[in-house]
C-alpha cells in the first residue's frame, strides 16, 4: 500500500479507545506487547541465518495466530461445503500463505518497536489491541484482534492498519476476495489452492529476492530457500 | 476525484481499507465494471507503467516530487472552494494559505513550503462536497481511463473542472502552443501520479480478486475521506465475529 502510511493518527485511536467500551484487558495487551515484539525482533536476530530465521518466525507466528480459525474464517459458508479432504488441501495451501504474508508484512518493520497504546474489549472473549511500531518516519498504527479461549489462551485472528481513518483487516479483505473468487468458480476448491499457491509464490520469491539484495543470502542456501 | 490520474486512482489501494463488516456495495454494473478494469489493466500494463518506468528513469526522486508538489498547489483553489461549500471554514483558510505561500516562497508551488511548516494539503473534491450534503453515491462505475467512481463523484468530477481555475488561462498566444503546453502538463502530471502509484497497483495485481480489492478499497478510502480521514466510530462495532464457521 501506499508509499504511503501518512502518519498515524494516534490521536484518533487513542480518542476511539476512549469512546468504546472501557474494559481493556491487560492480558490480551501484553499478549500482543510480547508476542509481536518477539516476532519483529526475530525477523532482525543477527544470531540466525536467513533459513532460521525464518523458521523461527514462522513458528512463532504460528503459536501467535489462530490459523486453523481464520482459514475457516476467509472462506466463510465454504468451510461447511469442502470436503475434509478438500479442507485439508486448502488449510495447508493457506496456511503457507498466510505466514508468507505475516513475513512479508512484518519484515518492512523488523528491528522496530511495537507499543501498545490502548485496546478496546468487544465482549470478555474478544478484543482489539491497538498498537504503534514506533518508526524513524512517524508511527504506524497496528491493531490486533484478540480472541481468548475457555482455557484462558489468546491468539491474534486478525490484523488491521490504519491510514487516513480507513482500517484495513487483513482477514476480512481476503475473505471478500476468497469468497468472491469461490462463488466465481461454483465453489472450487482447486481453483482457491491454485490462485492461493501463486500467490504465496509471488510472496516467497520477493522476499528470496529481497533477502538476496540484502546479502543474506548467497549460493547454495539461496537454491535451497528457493526449493 | 482528482483529474488527473484516473487510472492510477482506480488502480489505488493506497489503503485497502474497508468498512469491516461490508463483503460488497451496491454493485449493478459488476459485468460492465470487471470489463472496463480489465481494459485499465491492460492499458496500463501496455503503455502507462513503461512511459511511467522511462519517466522515473531519467526524473531524479527530488524531480518528481517538485512536479507532485506542483501540481498539488495548482489543485488548491478547488479544494479551498470545495471547503467552503461544505462549511469547512478552517480547513478553506488554511488551504487557502497553503496556496498563498506555496505559490510565493515556495516557487510558484514546486516546493511546499506549507507542509514543511507542519500545514499538511487537504484533499476536497465536489464529490465529497455533494456526500457532506447527503447525496447518495449510487452504483459502484469503472469507467475506460477514468476507473473507479460512482455517479455522484462523476459529477463531482466535472464541476471541478469547470471550477479549475487554469482552465482559463492561456499560457500563450498562440492556440496550437496553446494546446501543446496543456497537453505536455497534463501528460506530465499524469506520468508523475503513475509513478507514485507503481506500489499500489503492484499490490492490486497481485491480490487473488483484483476487482474485489478496488472495488473495496475504493469504496472506503472515499468513506474516509468525506470524514475527512477521521476513525469510523462503529469500526469496531461491525467486525463479523470468527466463530460462525
Amino acid at each position: 500500500m501506499t508509499p504511503l502510511f501518512k502518519s498515524l493518527t494516534v490521536a484518533a485511536s487513542l480518542a476511539l479507545s476512549v469512546s468504546l467500551p472501557a474494559f481493556a484487558d491487560q492480558a490480551s495487551e501484553d499478549y500482543v506487547r510480547e508476542n509481536a515484539n518477539h516476532a519483529l525482533s526475530t525477523l532482525n536476530d543477527p544470531e540466525l541465518n536467513s533459513l532460521e530465521r525464518r523458521e523461527a518466525f514462522q513458528g512463532l507466528m504460528n503459536q501467535f495466530t489462530d490459523l486453523e480459525r481464520v482459514s475457516r474464517f476467509v472462506i466463510g459458508r465454504y468451510a461447511r461445503v469442502f470436503s475434509d479432504q478438500e479442507f485439508d488441501a486448502y488449510y495447508d495451501a493457506y496456511a503457507r500463505y498466510a505466514l508468507a504474508t505475516y513475513e512479508a508484512e512484518l519484515d518492512k518493520y523488523r528491528g522496530e518497536e511495537i507499543v501498545v497504546t490502548g485496546s478496546t474489549d468487544r465482549n470478555d472473549r474478544d478484543s482489539i489491541v491497538e498498537t504503534v511500531v514506533r518508526r524513524p518516519t512517524g508511527d504506524l498504527p497496528v491493531r490486533w484482534r484478540v480472541l481468548s479461549t475457555d482455557d484462558g489462551e489468546y491468539q491474534v485472528v486478525d490484523v488491521a492498519l490504519e491510514l487516513d481513518g480507513n482500517l484495513l483487516w487483513l482477514a476480512i479483505e481476503q475473505r471478500a476476495q476468497f469468497m468472491a473468487l469461490l462463488d466465481r468458480s461454483n465453489g472450487s476448491s482447486a481453483e482457491l489452492i491454485r490462485t492461493i499457491n501463486e500467490m504465496t509464490a509471488r510472496l516467497e520469491a520477493r522476499a528470496l529476492a529481497q533477502r538476496t539484495d540484502a546479502g543474506e543470502i548467497t549460493g547454495a542456501s539461496s537454491v535451497q530457500a528457493g526449493r | 476525484m482528482k483529474p488527473i490520474l484516473a487510472l492510477a486512482f482506480a488502480c489505488s489501494l493506497a489503503a485497502c481499507a474497508t468498512a469491516p463488516g461490508e463483503t460488497s456495495r451496491s454493485d449493478p454494473y459488476e459485468g460492465f465494471n470487471r470489463s472496463m478494469l480489465g481494459f485499465n489493466l491492460a492499458l496500463d500494463e501496455a503503455v502507462l507503467e513503461p512511459a511511467s518506468e522511462a519517466y522515473t528513469a531519467v526524473t531524479p526522486r527530488w524531480g518528481r516530487d517538485r512536479v507532485g508538489d506542483f501540481f498539488t498547489n495548482l489543485g488548491e483553489p478547488v479544494t479551498f472552494v470545495n471547503e467552503l461549500l461544505q462549511g469547512n471554514v478552517d480547513g478553506a483558510t488554511e488551504t487557502g494559505a497553503r496556496f498563498v505561500v506555496n505559490s510565493t516562497v515556495g516557487l510558484g508551488g514546486l516546493f511546499d513550503m506549507a507542509r514543511f511548516r507542519g500545514v499538511e494539503a487537504h484533499d476536497e473534491d465536489f464529490g465529497q462536497t455533494l456526500a457532506v450534503w447527503g447525496v447518495d453515491s449510487g452504483p459502484y462505475l469503472v469507467l475506460p481511463l477514468l476507473g473507479s467512481t460512482n455517479p455522484r463523484d462523476l459529477l463531482g468530477f466535472g464541476v471541478d473542472r469547470g471550477i479549475t481555475p487554469t482552465n482559463y488561462v492561456n499560457y500563450t498566444t498562440n492556440d496550437d502552443d496553446e494546446l501543446a503546453v496543456r497537453s505536455g502538463l497534463a501528460i506530465l502530471n499524469g506520468l508523475n501520479a503513475r509513478s507514485r502509484a507503481q506500489g499500489q497497483i503492484e499490490t492490486l495485481r497481485d491480490q487473488p480478486e483484483p476487482y474485489v480489492a478496488l472495488r473495496r478499497a475504493h469504496t472506503s478510502q472515499r468513506d474516509a475521506a468525506i470524514r475527512n480521514g477521521q476513525s469510523d466510530p462503529d469500526a469496531y462495532e461491525e467486525l463479523p465475529d470468527f466463530d460462525d464457521f
